[in-house]
C-alpha cells in the first residue's frame, strides 16, 4: 500500500492530521460571518471567490467544549464531492464529501507529514464524549500523538441529537 | 466506460424527447391541414431519427414501432395516402407509446405496443391495396424519383427546390462530400472546424449522417460515423479537393443541368430563373461576402438556406451547474473590478496613463459578460406552450367542444426554473378555460358567437418582466354569482360582499376553498383551486390578475420575473449582521414611534397600521433569544405578506435596497428555517436571506386569530387597490398616488441632490440613483418654488423604482370610493383624474404615465445591483 501524506494542524492546543488528498486550499484569517440559530459546531459562513463556504469549528464538531479564545486563524477548505470523485484514487469516505464548499477552522497549520505507514487505533477511553466516527486513529509524531481525522464523517451533518443549536 | 454509455443514453433520451415534442405538435396540426408537405417531412424526419438512434442502442421495440410509423409516413408523404383524422389519431397513439418507451428505453418491451403496430400496419396494408385516393392534393408527389444523371446519393438529403435556387442562379457548382469522420479528424481538423471551413467557402445545403444530430455526432466521434454534405460553392472540384486535402473519391460532383431539371420538377422553381445561370455572375461577390460575415459567427450558422431544422442542432447542452459556476466567476470578477475601480479612484489624477479608461473598459466587459451568462439560463416559453396543443385537443374531443388554441410569443424567454414551476398552474388555467370558460358549440351559436371557441395563450415582454396570458372568449364570470358562492362558503359576510366592487368579487376565486364548478368534473374542479395557482405563481415571484366579462370571456394575466437567480431585496441590519428580505413579500415599512408604539395585545406585540392591528415579531429575539428587549432608535417594522397572512418584522435598521444573487446554503445550514439562502453584497460581505414563512411559523398564526379584522386579512390586498396616499408639494394642490404603486417614502435633504444633464438626481446607494420628478414641471399646477431644505420622495414600485416623486408633506392615506373619480375636469398626461378626498379636491396620479412624461423609461433588464459599478 502506498503511504499517504497527511496535513498536520493544531486546534485548541491539540494536534490533528488529515489525509492531504482531501485538502483543497488553506485560507489565512478568514472573515467568518456568524449564522444565528445554526448548529453549535458551525462557526459561520465565509466568502470565498464568489461562493459561500460553510466553516465548521473543528473542536466543537468533535465534541470538545466550545472554547472561548481568539478567532481561529486558518480555514482548511476541503474538496467538494465533485472534486474528490474526480481523483484517480479518492480518499477514504469520499462519497460523504459535501456537494458545496466546506471548511474547518483551526489555529495553526503545522506541516505535511510525508509518509505514514502505521495508524494506531485510538484508545477508547480518550474518546468519551467525542464523536468517535470522526476519528480514524493516532499517529506517533515527533512531538507527541496526533489525532487522525476521518474527513468524510467529519463533514457529514451529525445526527439530530448532536446538532442542537447552542 | 459505463459512464460514457450512460451519457450517450441520456443524450438519446433527450433528443428523442425533443423529436417527440415536435412530432406531437406537427401531428396535431396535420389534422387541420393534411397536405402540408413541409410538416409531413418534419414528421417523417422525427420518426426516422428516433428509429435510427434507437437502433444504434439496440432498443428493438422502439425501432419496430417507429419503423411502422415511418413506413406509414413515407406513404403519406409520397401522396399515396391522405392523412385522414383516424390515421393521425393512430399516429398520435403511436407517438404516445414511443414517449413511454423512450422514458425507460431499457424496459421498452414491457410497454404494450403491439396494438398500435397492428393498427398502423392495417392502415398501411389497406392503403397500399387501394389506388392513391386524392391525387389532386399532392403538388410535388410524382417528382420524387431523381433524374438519371444525378448521383443516387442525392436521395439522402432533405432539400427543397428553394434551397438550391440561389446556388443555381449564382452559377455555383454542387458537390456531395462524403467523408468518414475519422478521415476528417485524420486531417487534423475538428468536425466543427471542418464545417466552419466549408461554410467559409460556400453554402452547406444539407448534412446527412447516421447519427441523429450534431451533439451526438461530436460525442460519438470515435464511432464509425460518416457524413455526407451537400455543398454549393464557386470553387472547381480540383481546388475544393486541394483546399481540404480530401481524397477525390470523397467528393462527388452533382451536374448542374439535371439538378436544375430536378429542382424544376419539384415545382417551386420558376424555369426562367434557372435557364441563364452564368448571366448572373456579377452578383457573386456580394453573395460571398454575406456568407463570409455569417461564417464569422461562432456557430455553424451559414446554413441559412435550410431555415428551421438546423437551428436545433446548433445548440450545445450545458449542465446548469456549470452555468451557475460561470455566474459565480462572473460575480467574483465584478467584485474584483469594483476594488480596482476604488483603487483607480484613490489615485486621483491618475499617475498611470490610461488606467482609468482601461478600468472602464473592464467594467463594461464584465457587466456584459454577466448579463450574457444570465441570458444563457433562459429558455423560450414555446417549449412549455407546445404541450397545451395536445391538452386542448384531447379535452375538446372529450367535451364535444370545438376549440382553437392560439399561441403567440412562444420565443419569449424565461428562466428554466420558472418555466418548470409554471407548467402546473398554466395547465390548470388552460383546463379551466376549456372546461368552464368555453360553452358548447350549440350554446355559443344561440348567443350569436362563432361555434368555435378560442383559447389564447400568449407571452410578451413587459417592462422588464414577462407577461403570460390565458384568455378565452367563453361565458365569463359573473361577479354576483361569485359573491353568492363566497357567502355560502363562509369566506365573506354578506355585508362585505355588498361593499365589494366587481373586480374584487372576481378576485374571490383566488381565496382558499373556492371553486365555481357547479359539479365536479373529471377535468377540473378536483380540489386544486385557483388559490393553489396563485400560490404557485407567487412562489415564482410572480403576480396573477384576472379580467372577466359576462358573455365575453375571461383573461388571466400572469407577470413573472425573467429569472429567479436575481431578486430585488431590502437589506436590513440586526445585531451587527446584515440580512436580505425579498421585496416580493414586503408590503411597506413602518417606523414605530412615540405616537404609535408597539403595543401588547393578547400576549403578542402589535402595531397599529391605519385601521388594523399588525402582529409584530422581532428578528433579534428570533435569531438570538438571549437578546434583551431594548429596541434601538433606528428600528423599523417591515410589513410582510405571505399568502393570506400579514405580519410585521421588527429589524434594527434599514440599509439599502439591492438586486441580489441568491446562493444556496450548504447542507449544515439549510435546515435552519429562518434563511432561504445567502448573498454577497457589493463589498463581498455575506448577507443571509430571510425566509418570512420560516420566521412567522409558530409565532404568528396564534396571535393573528385573536386580532380583530383578521377575517378580512385575505382580502385587504384587493381592497388596497383603491387606497391612495394623499400628499402635497408646497403648492395649494393636493395629490394622491395609488398605494399599490408606491414602494416607500424617503426623507431627503436638499444638499444630497446632484444635477446630471439638467435632471435632479439623488444618489441612493452605490448601485442606483433616483431621478426626481417634480409634479409642477409636468402637470398644470401652481409653481411650488425651490426645493425646501428637507423634503420627501415617493418611490414607485418596479419598474419605475428609479423615479422619485417630490412631496413636501404627507396628508394621509384614504380610500378612493367607486365612482368618485372624475376623469373629465382635469385631463393631463400622468393624471387619472380628480376626486374629492378628505374634503378636498385631489389630483389622482397615474404613476406609469407620469414617469413616461417625465422621460423616465422602464428600468433596464435586471442587473444585480450588488454587482454594478459605483458611478463617479
Amino acid at each position: 500500500m502506498v503511504a499517504k501524506q497527511f496535513l498536520e494542524f493544531l486546534a485548541g492546543g491539540r494536534r490533528y492530521a488529515c489525509d492531504l488528498l482531501w485538502v483543497k486550499e488553506i485560507l489565512r484569517n478568514p472573515a467568518t460571518a456568524p449564522v444565528r440559530q445554526a448548529p453549535s459546531y458551525v462557526a459561520g459562513v465565509v466568502h470565498l471567490r464568489g461562493q459561500i463556504l460553510t466553516a465548521l469549528d473543528l473542536e466543537t464538531r468533535l465534541g470538545h467544549p466550545k472554547p472561548s479564545r481568539e478567532p481561529a486563524s486558518r480555514c482548511i477548505v476541503f474538496k467538494t464531492l465533485a472534486e474528490v470523485s474526480r481523483l484517480p484514487a479518492p480518499p477514504d469516505g469520499f462519497d460523504s464529501a459535501d456537494p458545496d464548499l466546506l471548511g474547518i477552522l483551526v489555529d495553526e497549520i503545522a506541516e505535511i507529514i510525508p509518509s505514514v505507514t502505521s495508524i494506531l487505533p485510538p484508545p477508547p477511553e480518550t474518546l468519551s464524549g467525542l464523536d468517535a466516527s470522526c476519528i480514524s486513529g493516532v499517529i506517533l509524531g515527533a512531538d507527541g500523538l496526533i489525532t487522525v481525522l476521518a474527513i468524510g464523517p467529519l463533514l457529514t451533518p451529525p445526527a439530530a441529537n448532536l446538532s442542537l443549536p447552542a | 466506460m459505463s459512464a460514457h454509455d450512460n451519457e450517450m443514453l441520456d443524450l438519446f433520451v433527450q433528443e428523442s424527447t425533443e423529436h417527440l415534442q415536435t412530432l406531437e405538435s406537427d401531428l396535431i396540426a396535420l389534422e387541420s391541414d393534411p397536405s402540408d408537405a413541409e410538416r409531413l417531412n418534419r414528421i417523417f424526419r422525427a420518426v426516422h431519427s428516433i428509429k435510427g438512434t434507437a437502433g444504434f442502442f439496440g432498443f428493438s421495440p422502439i425501432v419496430n414501432l417507429a419503423h411502422v410509423m415511418e413506413n406509414l409516413m413515407s406513404v403519406v408523404r409520397a401522396g399515396e395516402l391522405v392523412a385522414e383524422p383516424h390515421i393521425v389519431s393512430h399516429l398520435i397513439a403511436g407517438s404516445d407509446r414511443l414517449a413511454l418507451m423512450i422514458g425507460s428505453p431499457a424496459n421498452a418491451d414491457e410497454i404494450p405496443h403491439s396494438e398500435e403496430i397492428a393498427a398502423l400496419q392495417g392502415i398501411l396494408d389497406k392503403g397500399k391495396s387501394q389506388p392513391p385516393s386524392a391525387p389532386k392534393e399532392q403538388p410535388s408527389a410524382p417528382a420524387a424519383a431523381p433524374l438519371e444523371a444525378l448521383p443516387a446519393e442525392l436521395d439522402d438529403f432533405e432539400i427543397s427546390a428553394a434551397d438550391c435556387l440561389p446556388g443555381l442562379r449564382g452559377g455555383q457548382n454542387f458537390f456531395i462530400i462524403q467523408a468518414p469522420l475519422e478521415e476528417i479528424e485524420a486531417l487534423g481538423q475538428t468536425i466543427s472546424g471542418f464545417f466552419d471551413e466549408l461554410a467559409s467557402l460556400g453554402t452547406v445545403l444539407d448534412v446527412h449522417t447516421n447519427a441523429a444530430s450534431l451533439p451526438a455526432l461530436l460525442s460519438a466521434a470515435s464511432a464509425r460515423l460518416s457524413c455526407s454534405i451537400l455543398f454549393a460553392t464557386q470553387l472547381e472540384i480540383g481546388i475544393l479537393i486541394d483546399a481540404f486535402g480530401l481524397a477525390s473519391s470523397f467528393v462527388i460532383p452533382v451536374p448542374r443541368e439535371p439538378l436544375g431539371d430536378w429542382v424544376r420538377d419539384r415545382g417551386a422553381a420558376g424555369p426562367a430563373l434557372i435557364q441563364s445561370p452564368s448571366a448572373d455572375r456579377t452578383i457573386i461577390p456580394t453573395q460571398r461576402s454575406i456568407e463570409l460575415t455569417e461564417a464569422a459567427a461562432p456557430e455553424v450558422t451559414v446554413l441559412h438556406a435550410v431555415p428551421r431544422r438546423r437551428k436545433i442542432e446548433e445548440t450545445v447542452r450545458i449542465n446548469v451547474s456549470l452555468l451557475d459556476q460561470l455566474m459565480n466567476l462572473a460575480g467574483e470578477m465584478v467584485l474584483s473590478r469594483n476594488q480596482l475601480v476604488r483603487l483607480a479612484e484613490a489615485q486621483g489624477v491618475s499617475p498611470v496613463e490610461g488606467l482609468r479608461s482601461a478600468v472602464q473598459e473592464i467594467s463594461a466587459v464584465t457587466s456584459n459578460l454577466q448579463s450574457t451568462i444570465m441570458r444563457a439560463r433562459l429558455h423560450p416559453v414555446g417549449s412549455l406552450f407546445g404541450k397545451y396543443t395536445r391538452i386542448v385537443r384531447d379535452l375538446s374531443q372529450k367535451l364535444g367542444k370545438d376549440i382553437a388554441l392560439e399561441i403567440s410569443g412562444d420565443d419569449v424567454e424565461l428562466d428554466r426554473a420558472i418555466l418548470e414551476g409554471l407548467s402546473d398552474p398554466l395547465t390548470h388555467l388552460v383546463r379551466n378555460s376549456v372546461d368552464h370558460g368555453l360553452e358548447l358549440p350549440s350554446e355559443r351559436e344561440s348567443r350569436g358567437k362563432s361555434p368555435r371557441g378560442t383559447v389564447r395563450l400568449s407571452a410578451a415582454h413587459l417592462a422588464g418582466r414577462v407577461q403570460i396570458e390565458v384568455a378565452d372568449d367563453g361565458r365569463g364570470m359573473d361577479p354576483s354569482k361569485l359573491k353568492a358562492k363566497a357567502i355560502e362558503k363562509g369566506l365573506v359576510t354578506s355585508e362585505q360582499a355588498a361593499r365589494m366592487s366587481d373586480n374584487e368579487a372576481l378576485h374571490l376565486i383566488f381565496a382558499a376553498g373556492f371553486s365555481t364548478a357547479a359539479q365536479v368534473s373529471d377535468i377540473s374542479g378536483r380540489g386544486v383551486g385557483m388559490d393553489v395557482v396563485r400560490t404557485n405563481i407567487e412562489k415564482l415571484a410572480g403576480h396573477i390578475d384576472l379580467q372577466s366579462h359576462v358573455g365575453l370571456g375571461t383573461r388571466i394575466i400572469i407577470r413573472l420575473p425573467l429569472t429567479l437567480a436575481i431578486v430585488p431585496a431590502l437589506i436590513v441590519g440586526c445585531q451587527g449582521q446584515r440580512y436580505a428580505m425579498p421585496q416580493i413579500n414586503l408590503e411597506e415599512i413602518v417606523r414605530p414611534d412615540a405616537d404609535n408604539p408597539l403595543r401588547i395585545f393578547g400576549g403578542a406585540e402589535v402595531l397599529k397600521l391605519r385601521d388594523e392591528l399588525l402582529p409584530v415579531i422581532r428578528l433579534a429575539s428570533i435569531l438570538n433569544p438571549a437578546s434583551g428587549g431594548e429596541i434601538p432608535k433606528s428600528s423599523f417594522v417591515l410589513a410582510l405578506r405571505l399568502e393570506n397572512l400579514r405580519f410585521g418584522l421588527l429589524v434594527d435598521e434599514i440599509m439599502s435596497t439591492e438586486e441580489i444573487v441568491v446562493k444556496p446554503l450548504g447542507r449544515h445550514l439549510n435546515s435552519i428555517p429562518f434563511y432561504s439562502g445567502a448573498t454577497l453584497l457589493g463589498q463581498g460581505e455575506i448577507a443571509l436571506i430571510l425566509d418570512p414563512a420560516g420566521l412567522a411559523h409558530g409565532r404568528i398564526s396564534t396571535s393573528q386569530t385573536s386580532l380583530p379584522n383578521s377575517k378580512t386579512l385575505s382580502l385587504t390586498r384587493t381592497m388596497d387597490a383603491r387606497r391612495v396616499l394623499v400628499f402635497t408639494d408646497a403648492g395649494s394642490e393636493r395629490f394622491a398616488a395609488p398605494l399599490t404603486g408606491i414602494t416607500r417614502v424617503e426623507q431627503v435633504r436638499r444638499e444630497h441632490i446632484e444635477r446630471i444633464g439638467g435632471r435632479q438626481c439623488l444618489r441612493r446607494n452605490r448601485a442606483s440613483t433616483l431621478q426626481l420628478v417634480r409634479l409642477s414641471s409636468i402637470l398644470p399646477v401652481s409653481d411650488p418654488g425651490d426645493l425646501p431644505e428637507e423634503f420627501l420622495v415617493l418611490v414607485p414600485k418596479e419598474p419605475h423604482s428609479h423615479a422619485g416623486i417630490v412631496a413636501t408633506g404627507i396628508v394621509d392615506s384614504a380610500d378612493l370610493p367607486d365612482g368618485a373619480l372624475d376623469d373629465t375636469t382635469l385631463c393631463a398626461d400622468g393624471v387619472q383624474g380628480t376626486a374629492l378626498l378628505l374634503d378636498r379636491l385631489t389630483i389622482i396620479l397615474d404613476i406609469p404615465a407620469l414617469c413616461a412624461s417625465a422621460g423616465i423609461g422602464y428600468a433596464p433588464s435586471p442587473e444585480p445591483a450588488t454587482l454594478s459599478l459605483a458611478t463617479s
